[in-house]
């Protein structure tokens, strides 16, 4: 997962640079969630 | 005392007993805007002319035996998301600043059944979200009043109106209540209809009440609420859960300080307080809902985003751009640990009625380039489970400190029951400057 690649090719090199640490913020919080397994059960 | 002192109840009982005109109510409250709303900036619509008619009509009725309602005569603050049918509804934004809905949002149409008189459109950051708006607080001109709902917490606190209606999807009516402070209430999202509210984003989103004391905030609900909410015998004395935990890690000395005291005197007066701890999945609570939150919001404005890009803040951008980046498989994970989250949160109940923590970091910060951290309210907004914010000190700026108190899910009557106890045990009767 290389969402600052993604948000390069979304928005322009400058625009995503600007929103790296909104970006990076994002990504720690995926792999947070990616951590947990989930169940069946867990219906949204 | 004033007519711009008295509470919603009382007002509206005085309207029904023929003892109140609603034409000197409402012009009481007009003359409170003319001399404060210059500085504070709490309203973006007033229609005085229209208000002033409905009055006059709502006194005939009355003087002929008959009212529409609980809130018969009485004049309401409307957040400026809500559709107000013939009344101007920006969002907050450019891209809707001549925007007239040609119908009511659900909310305000049980309000208008009950009676209540459209004071007003109040000021919202834009599209609720946390790009401020001009509004300021009444109890400090030079601090935020917090937002999103910032002119609804305002216009309440100075005595412009006796109640109005916000909506919060993290933190926008706890936050701007404790700032303000105010009473106010956020019921589970299913109690009051979204319909024909902008959304910022549809899972979270809810309505939200702001009055001047609990008894206020219960009717606004009953007027509000698709179904009738069941009352409950509660048995006292009422099991208060005081969590430290991550609340105290984000909370400032002071504010910890007097939610403290606040615990001790309520033991003091008979409640069982005790602290417990959050469970380990709180842990995943911030992850959750930022997901959920950029996700939805992205969905929600992608065109108009795609289009007006130079009308958005830049908090909002941030926010849509970011969630244009998000699979849909991690937003249905979110989802997914979202319901597990709320399970889990939901066994603190067992041993407790209330979960007690701080509604905000602190007193309103100074400044109104920002409106605040929502942090101590998104993980009840999460939740879905009812939350209200009752005021209970000055701190020692002298602005208001209050506390958030969280029921089981759907129980909005025994957390309201409990926050009434709350109040008279705190008796909380201070009053901005300003008002």
């Amino acid at each position: 997962m290389n969402l600052q690649e993604t948000a390069e090719e979304k928005f322009g090199r400058t625009r995503a640079e600007e929103l790296r640490s909104e970006i990076e913020q994002l990504r720690m919080d995926i792999e947070k969630l990616r951590s947990v397994s989930l169940e069946v059960d867990d219906e949204p | 005392m004033n007519l711009e002192d008295v509470s919603l109840s009382d007002a509206a009982a005085a309207i029904r007993a023929r003892t109140l005109s609603p034409v000197e109510y409402a012009e009481a409250l007009f003359r409170v805007m003319d001399r404060i709303e210059s500085r504070l900036e709490a309203w973006v619509t007033v229609d005085r002319e229209s208000v002033l008619s409905e009055a006059r009509k709502c006194e005939t009725e009355a003087r002929g035996g008959s009212v529409r309602g609980p809130l018969h005569g009485v004049p309401i603050g409307i957040k400026d998301i809500f559709y107000t049918k013939g009344l101007r509804t920006t969002m907050g934004s450019v891209l809707f600043k001549d925007f007239l809905p040609d119908c009511d949002a659900r909310a305000v149409s049980k309000l208008k059944e009950a009676g209540a008189i459209v004071l007003g459109k109040t000021v919202t950051t834009v599209f609720a979200n946390l790009d401020p708006g001009p509004t300021r607080n009444p109890w400090n001109l030079e601090h935020t009043p917090g937002g999103s709902s910032s002119g609804s917490a305002a216009a309440v606190a100075a005595r412009m109106c006796p109640a109005a209606i916000g909506t919060q999807t993290v933190g926008s009516v706890g936050r701007p209540a404790a700032f303000c402070g105010l009473a106010s209430l956020v019921p589970a999202q299913q109690r009051i209809s979204l319909k024909h509210v902008f959304p910022l984003a549809w899972s979270l989103d809810h309505v939200g009440i702001f009055a001047r004391s609990v008894a206020d905030i219960v009717l606004m609900l009953d007027a509000m609420v698709e179904r009738p909410i069941e009352s409950l015998t509660v048995s006292k004395p009422f099991r208060i859960a005081v969590i430290r935990d991550f609340f105290y890690e984000h909370a400032t000395e002071e504010a910890r300080e007097l939610n403290d005291k606040l615990a001790d005197r309520l033991a003091s007066e008979g409640f069982h307080m005790e602290e417990t701890h959050l469970p380990a999945i709180f842990d995943l609570q911030q992850a959750i809902l930022r997901t959920i939150l950029r996700a939805e919001t992205s969905s929600i404005h992608e065109r108009f985003f795609a289009k007006h890009p130079e009308a958005y803040g830049p908090k909002l951008s941030a926010l849509i751009e970011t969630g244009m980046l998000i699979d849909g498989s991690d937003y249905l994970r979110a989802r997914r640990l979202r319901r597990r989250y709320q399970r889990e949160m939901a066994k603190l109940f067992e041993k407790f009625d209330v979960l007690m923590t701080p509604p905000a970091r602190g007193a309103a910060p100074a400044g109104i380039a920002a409106t605040g951290d929502p942090v101590m309210n998104g993980p009840w907004t999460l939740t879905d489970f009812p939350t209200m914010t009752v005021p209970h000190a000055l701190n020692s700026a002298g602005l208001p400190i209050g506390v958030q108190l969280t029921g089981p899910p759907l129980q909005e009557r025994l957390l309201l029951e409990v926050g009434k106890a709350v109040e008279a045990v705190v008796g909380f009767n201070a009053r901005p400057s300003l008002a």
